[in-house]
This record gives structure tokens, C-alpha cells and sequence, in this order.
């Protein structure tokens, strides 16, 4: 999940091989889907709850994004610009009902059975994920929010802030607070 | 992943970093748990977590609890990438099928304009006249020359007050033109003709609905405005003797 860190060093170069393929069918925009993909997908996945409707609303994103990234200015960072397709996307499909269910905040991904990984441990995956998914309920939706861009998305406060529109000394509160939180639900729920 | 770490083992450089308050050391808290700081960062929150130790606790807590859940997070991780595996391709394929829609639709307009191009190019060669009726003369301003039978029986037909005051405004208008002819008229009766025709084109259409109506066989003069232009000398005179009856001037 280190990716989000690694993106912005080869951004600049990533763009200007987009912008001067003639192609949307190139190397670069594979590059570039490759690279945003997971956190398109977990954004989408937050909003929409559900796994196939996120995996419709990533090929929405990134057809949108390719096709306008000659618009793209380059005044927030790709992440940033990213995420306001990806919320666009996914509110469009709420919109339109495409969407089977987006009440509340379970996560109905489920783990695929993984090799190395026996079923029972899947089970056992699948039950904490729903599990932790409750407890995040139980925050604040900033403090949330702040906690899976972060957590999950591996995202810079100084992103968050731009999407979010917090300060990045509000954000580090919120996160502190968010995964001491969290802690203190899961270390209730050990036995 | 996590790393650990023991009040007693901090480890200090020999340059003095300068001391967090709580609040930062607060806010550096859950990166160092998860491993996200700097060497410097972390060399700087270890320093100043030895001042605080209700949040070397919590730092404890943190740590002991998160553990399952960064397991998890890894078989998360995994099971996105197994679901993502094929996207670029489905991405392609969309944009090649929508590619293809647009193709497909440009390609009917490009043979579509040509086409309609010429079958209109065909109409104006074919008919001018009615065309040109049509353009010009048909959707011209509102004081159009050419006065038809159905505007007329709708002028006449109407009982409500718009119809009534419009009417009324038309006499005025008729008379008014009726005496710009009394004056332009003489015995002369090409003058008469073009009298005629100046009040056709300047009364407008209601009023030359009403003459329409009083004079019937000048109706073909009013349906058809190119007709006006041919307009015969006694056809002008009785014209103009209608709008001078009208006025009272004959």
C-alpha cells in the first residue's frame, strides 16, 4: 500500500507522456491506471459499498481522467484531482440509483479465499474487517475520513487538507484522536 | 510492519533536535506506530515521548491493538489487487467501443450532409420562386405583404376584446393610409398603382386583412405577394377607390 508516497517523484514525467501519447490505448495511461488504482477503487468502495458498483465507477474515473487530462493544470496534486472525479463519478451513480445500497458504513467487500491463506483465516478476516467496519462507525465522520485517506489511502496531510478543506494541523488532531479511538473499541473487544 | 518500541531503548543523535510540545507529539503519534515517519521524525518523537508518558501509553495501546488490523489490512490490499488485475484491459476495451460509437456516428453524418446539401441545393434550383416565397416573404416581419385567407377568417372570426381593439387600431391604420393615397393619387394611374402599392407595404396586416375582405378581387394580390408587383392598372384604381370609399374621400 506504499504507492501514494512513491506517486508524486515520476507525476511530472507520468503527465507529459500522457499528454504527448496519441493514443488513450498507450503505455503511459496504463502506467497511469496502474499506479491510482487502489486508491480510486478504496475511495469508490467507501462511497458506494459495494465492490462490483466501485469497480464500474474506477473505468468511469478513469476514462473521465484520461480523457481530460490535457485540461488537467496541474494546480492541486493527480491524487487530489483524482478523488473529485472519483466523488463526481460515485455521486452520479447514487443519483442515478445505479446503486444497490450505500446506507451506512459497511464495506461489503469481501476477502477473496487467497493461496497461502487457509479458509478459515478468511472467515476470521472477513469477520474483523466487518467488525472494524462498525467501530468506524462509531467515529466522527471527519475523524473517519481523515482516518481511511491516511490509513487506508496513504494519502499526505497536505492532500487531505485540499480535498477535506481542513487544516493540516486540524487533520493530525483528527487522526490522533481518530486511532486512539479505535484502540481503545478494539482493545474493549479483546477478550 | 509496526515497529516497537521500548521507553528504555530510545536512542539519541549526537545533534539536539529541538523538543515537541505535546501537541505535536500528539499529532507525530499515530505515524510512528504505523511506521510512517522519517528517521529524523522519529528520532524527534522518541526524544520527546520520554516527557510524556500518558502518551507513551497510548502509543502502547495503539500498537497492541492495531496489529490485527494491519493483517487485515494486507489481506485487503491483496484481495484489491487480485480484483484490479484485469482493469487497464476493461478500461481499453471501453474506450476502444466508445471510440468505435463515435466513428460510427461521424461516419453517418459524413455521408448524411452531403446529401441533404445537395437535395437542398436540388429544392432551390428545382422551385425558386416558392422558396424563396417561403423565406422571405412567408416568416418575413410582422407586417408581412402577404395576407392569407385563414389569417383574415381568424381576424374576422374572433369576438374576443384583443380581436376588437386590434381591429379598431386598423381602422386608424386604414385611414391613414387611405388618406397618404388621397394625396399621392391623381388621375394619373400609374401614380394610383404605386399609391397603392406604398399603402400595401405600409399598412400593416391586419389592415390590408380588412381590405382583403371588403374587396374580394383583390384577394389573389394579398395571398400572393409577388402578384402586387404585377398588379394591373385597373386592379391599382380599384384600390384605391376602395380605401378612398372607406374614407369617405370619393
Amino acid at each position: 500500500m506504499g504507492y501514494a508516497l512513491s506517486v508524486k517523484t515520476d507525476d511530472a514525467a507520468l503527465l507529459t507522456a500522457l499528454r504527448e501519447a496519441t493514443d488513450s490505448n498507450s503505455a503511459a495511461a496504463n502506467e497511469f491506471v496502474r499506479k491510482h488504482q487502489k486508491f480510486v477503487y478504496s475511495t469508490a468502495l467507501r462511497y458506494l459499498k459495494s465492490s462490483d458498483d466501485a469497480y464500474d465507477a474506477v473505468q468511469d474515473v478513469f476514462i473521465k481522467a484520461l480523457k481530460s487530462i490535457h485540461n488537467f493544470r496541474g494546480d492541486s496534486s493527480i491524487t487530489t484531482w483524482l478523488y473529485r472525479i472519483t466523488i463526481n463519478v460515485c455521486s452520479g451513480m447514487k443519483r442515478k440509483e445505479k446503486v444497490r445500497q450505500f446506507v451506512g458504513l459497511d464495506i461489503v467487500e469481501e476477502l477473496e479465499p487467497d493461496r497461502g491463506v487457509t479458509p478459515a483465516q478468511t472467515t476470521e478476516n472477513n469477520d474483523f474487517k466487518a467488525r472494524f467496519d462498525a467501530l468506524l462507525e462509531q467515529l466522527p465522520a471527519k475523524q473517519r475520513e481523515t482516518f481511511m485517506m491516511r490509513y487506508y489511502d496513504e494519502l499526505s496531510y497536505e492532500e487531505i487538507s485540499k480535498i477535506l478543506g481542513t487544516s493540516v494541523g486540524g487533520l493530525k488532531a483528527n487522526y490522533f484522536q481518530a486511532v486512539k479511538k479505535l484502540a481503545h473499541l478494539l482493545k474493549e473487544q479483546q477478550p | 510492519m509496526i515497529p516497537t518500541i521500548s521507553t528504555n531503548d530510545l536512542s539519541f543523535s549526537d545533534k539536539p533536535l529541538p523538543l515537541l510540545s505535546h501537541e505535536e507529539t500528539e499529532h507525530l503519534l499515530p505515524d510512528y506506530a504505523f511506521g510512517k515517519l522519517t528517521d529524523v521524525e522519529t528520532k524527534q518523537f522518541e526524544n520527546a515521548l520520554l516527557q510524556y508518558p500518558e502518551l507513551a501509553h497510548d502509543l502502547e495501546v495503539i500498537q497492541h491493538s492495531f496489529v490485527f488490523v494491519s493483517e487485515n489490512t494486507i489481506a485487503l490490499d491483496r484481495a484489491q489487487t487480485q480484483r484490479l488485475k484485469n482493469l487497464t484491459v476493461h478500461i481499453q476495451q471501453r474506450i476502444q467501443s466508445a471510440n468505435e460509437r463515435r466513428t460510427k456516428f461521424l461516419g453517418f453524418f459524413r455521408v448524411m450532409v452531403p446529401v441533404c446539401t445537395v437535395a437542398a441545393a436540388v429544392l432551390v434550383l428545382a422551385v425558386p420562386n416558392r422558396v424563396s416565397d417561403y423565406l422571405f416573404n412567408r416568416t418575413g416581419t410582422e407586417n408581412a405583404l402577404t395576407i392569407h385567407p385563414e389569417d383574415v377568417k381568424d381576424l374576422t372570426n374572433g369576438d374576443d376584446a384583443a380581436v376588437a381593439q386590434s381591429l379598431k387600431e386598423t381602422d386608424v391604420l386604414f385611414n391613414t393610409g387611405a388618406a397618404t393615397l388621397d394625396v399621392s393619387a391623381s388621375e394619373d394611374l400609374a401614380a394610383e398603382k404605386i399609391a397603392a402599392q406604398a399603402a400595401k407595404r405600409m399598412l400593416p396586416k391586419e389592415t390590408l386583412a380588412v381590405v382583403a375582405m371588403n374587396t374580394s378581387a383583390f384577394q389573389d394580390y394579398f395571398d400572393d405577394s409577388s402578384a402586387s408587383d404585377a398588379m394591373t392598372d385597373a386592379d391599382a384604381t380599384a384600390v384605391a377607390l376602395a380605401m378612398s370609399r372607406k374614407n369617405g374621400i370619393n
